[in-house]
């Protein structure tokens, strides 16, 4: 895309002016009006009032002398957003340079670095002001990690190089998950579980990128990159790419679309219609149940024949879009294993197939918590963060030229172990068994 | 979260502008809102093509990476080496995956103008509901409907017209 000089100049310094605008005014908070509380803050503190118990937790906490903080309670930490700048800068340096750790950094930034989780846990466990809070906190994360899947999906349909029956599977497994786990868990699970769980993911990321760095891990990539060069030396195949696109040679569509026309109806349900509960759940199984009978789905890609059972991504997909949408991240990072190792698929169709499977899981997983629960959402705080993220994304690659690969996993495993550890502990013990305890 | 109020009011007169150029307040609100979002879009369009510029080369230095490990991956399958497929691919995956956060934190940056948007009409008009007619279920919608329905209207078509101006480009 050519962008004339004058015009990209004048854009680049307009943002620049913007971000310091918005820095600046950062540090003169004083005499600024302060937005009224949004009514399902304010539903959520007058039901904890209900509950002699939550009540006292309730007005122990929240002081209504001091200044409105996020969402406008009074007291509660108020994330400065040269910290939100800041934070978001790193997330998208990490985004730039090593990948799928982003989304779990801008998550550690929602827990912790903003003081959010402490001050939620204040108010108790089954609080409503606390799970409003925690929910928040999840779908903030969501918001800032899952948004761009769109763009990836359409544009690798478009190349030929996106399986529609696998990436459909995948999602009929995806939608239901992404809809039932927040119907199990909003408004039940409290900020300390979330912590846990979300600790002992990062604890699990941490063994992978262990597993890569020993010498069997990296043996594997010695040898595959030998086996590349190797092939290299191969005939060149007729590179001809209106042959090298998907092509479908078995599969059942008409059991495909019935499946995911009865999980999508589930979700609209349990959203939209405030009667007769059960009856999403049946739509639901019904769908999932009917993938057992498209039976085998075979395609051809660059001339090379694949095949799957269909019910197998279904279930890798109830699996990832659950625990994606119960720790508010995208799932892009266990989806792409799943694709390269279950499936067996090669590269093009897994980047587009997964791009295609993030963004359905977050789309329903949104729509869920905003329309189905209404969840609170801090919007201004998460637009300085995307341009955060924006100039983040532009550090990454300047600076990967100077450290070496092998410096940047080591530091992403110490991070991963910190976070993994710090997490879990304080989740599951109550306290954290590294600092800051 | 008091800067953020700052910024908001300080823009509160150009966004608040078109709603009342009309008497109708439906009429209004919806004149008002798609400029809102256009406002968004136009905002959020120059940031991702400051970043596609900015980061153009290191995208594709990563690409051809890919293609090149893609190419050799599926040459192992056609030559029915299935263990050396399964390495190359691996490798292909590994160098996709940096392009692809890549892009995907330049395509979020492409949104930061859509939720200071919301956020200004959260403040202006976040008690607003949209009852749907009866037939539709009558079930309310929240303020910020009608605002995502529009953006995505407007992205989309905004991507199809710089399609025709640059058939080429496939930014």
């Amino acid at each position: 895309m050519m962008v004339n000089r004058t015009r990209f100049y004048l854009a680049t310094a307009l943002m620049i002016l913007f971000s310091f605008v918005a820095v600046a005014m950062a540090q003169t908070g004083a005499g600024l009006t302060t937005p009224d509380m949004p009514g399902k803050m304010k539903s959520a503190i007058e039901a904890s009032l209900q509950d002699p118990e939550m009540a006292a937790k309730t007005m122990e906490v929240i002081n209504p002398e001091e200044a409105p903080g996020f969402l406008g309670i009074p007291g509660a930490p108020d994330p400065s957003l040269i910290l939100g700048l800041l934070w978001a800068i790193w997330v998208g340096w990490i985004f730039s340079t090593v990948g799928a750790f982003g989304g779990i950094m801008a998550g550690v930034g929602h827990i912790t670095i903003f003081g959010l989780a402490d001050y939620a846990k204040s108010f108790g466990k089954g609080n409503p002001v606390n799970n409003l809070l925690t929910d928040s906190i999840r779908v903030s994360n969501q918001w800032l990690v899952g948004l761009s899947g769109v763009i990836s999906s359409f544009n690798y349909y478009r190349m030929g190089r996106l399986v529609a029956p696998l990436g459909i599977c995948l999602a009929i497994g995806g939608v239901g998950g992404s809809w039932l786990i927040p119907e199990l868990t909003a408004g039940k699970i409290s900020l300390k579980d979330y912590i846990g769980f979300f600790g002992l993911i990062v604890f699990v990321l941490g063994f992978f990128l262990i597993y890569e760095m020993t010498p069997k891990g990296s043996a594997g990539k010695k040898q595959a990159k030998a086996a590349a060069q190797a092939f290299e030396k191969a005939a060149k195949e007729k590179s001809d790419t209106s042959d090298q696109g998907v092509k479908i040679i078995e599969g059942s569509w008409t059991f495909m679309w019935a499946a995911v026309g009865l999980v999508v109806l589930s979700a609209l349900w349990i959203n939209l219609i405030p009667v007769l509960k059960f009856v999403p759940y049946i739509l639901c199984l019904a769908g999932w149940a009917m993938t057992f009978m498209i039976g085998n789905i075979r395609f051809t890609f660059y001339g090379q024949e694949f095949s799957f059972k269909a019910y197998v991504p279904m279930i890798g997909g109830i699996v990832i879009a659950a625990l994606a949408s119960f720790l508010g991240v995208g799932g892009g990072f266990l989806y792409v294993p799943f694709l390269t190792s279950v499936a067996g698929l090669p590269m093009f169709l897994v980047a587009g197939t997964s791009a295609l499977c993030v963004l359905v899981g977050m789309i329903v997983s949104i729509f869920s918590y905003m329309v189905g629960k209404g969840v609170v959402i801090a919007w201004g705080f998460i637009g300085v963060e995307l341009i955060g993220i924006f100039i983040g994304s532009m550090i990454g690659p300047r600076t990967s030229k100077y450290i070496p690969e092998k410096v940047l996993k080591w530091i992403f495993i110490i991070l991963a172990f910190y976070v993994g550890i710090r997490y879990t502990s304080k989740g599951f013990l109550g306290y954290s068994l590294l600092p800051p305890f | 979260m008091d800067s953020i109020q700052g910024i908001l009011t300080f823009i509160d007169p150009v966004l608040i502008f078109p709603y009342r150029l009309f008497d109708n307040p439906m009429a209004g609100w919806w004149v008002g809102t798609f400029c809102l979002a256009a406002w968004a879009v136009l905002i959020g369009e120059i940031t991702l093509a400051i970043a596609g510029k900015i980061n153009r080369s290191a995208v594709s230095t990563n690409l051809d990476d890919t293609m090149y490990y893609h190419e050799q991956s599926m040459k192992a399958k056609q030559a029915g080496d299935e263990k050396a497929y399964k390495g190359i691919n691996k490798l292909a995956n590994e160098a996709y995956g940096k392009s692809f956060f890549l892009l995907m934190a330049m395509g979020m940056a492409a949104l930061w103008p859509a939720f200071f948007a919301v956020a200004w009409l959260d403040q202006r008009f976040g008690n607003i509901g949209f009852t749907m007619p009866a037939w539709a279920g009558g079930i309310e919608l929240s303020f910020t409907a009608p605002f995502i329905l529009i953006y995505i209207c407007l992205r989309v078509a905004w991507s199809r017209i710089k399609k025709k101006l640059k058939p080429a480009s496939n930014a």
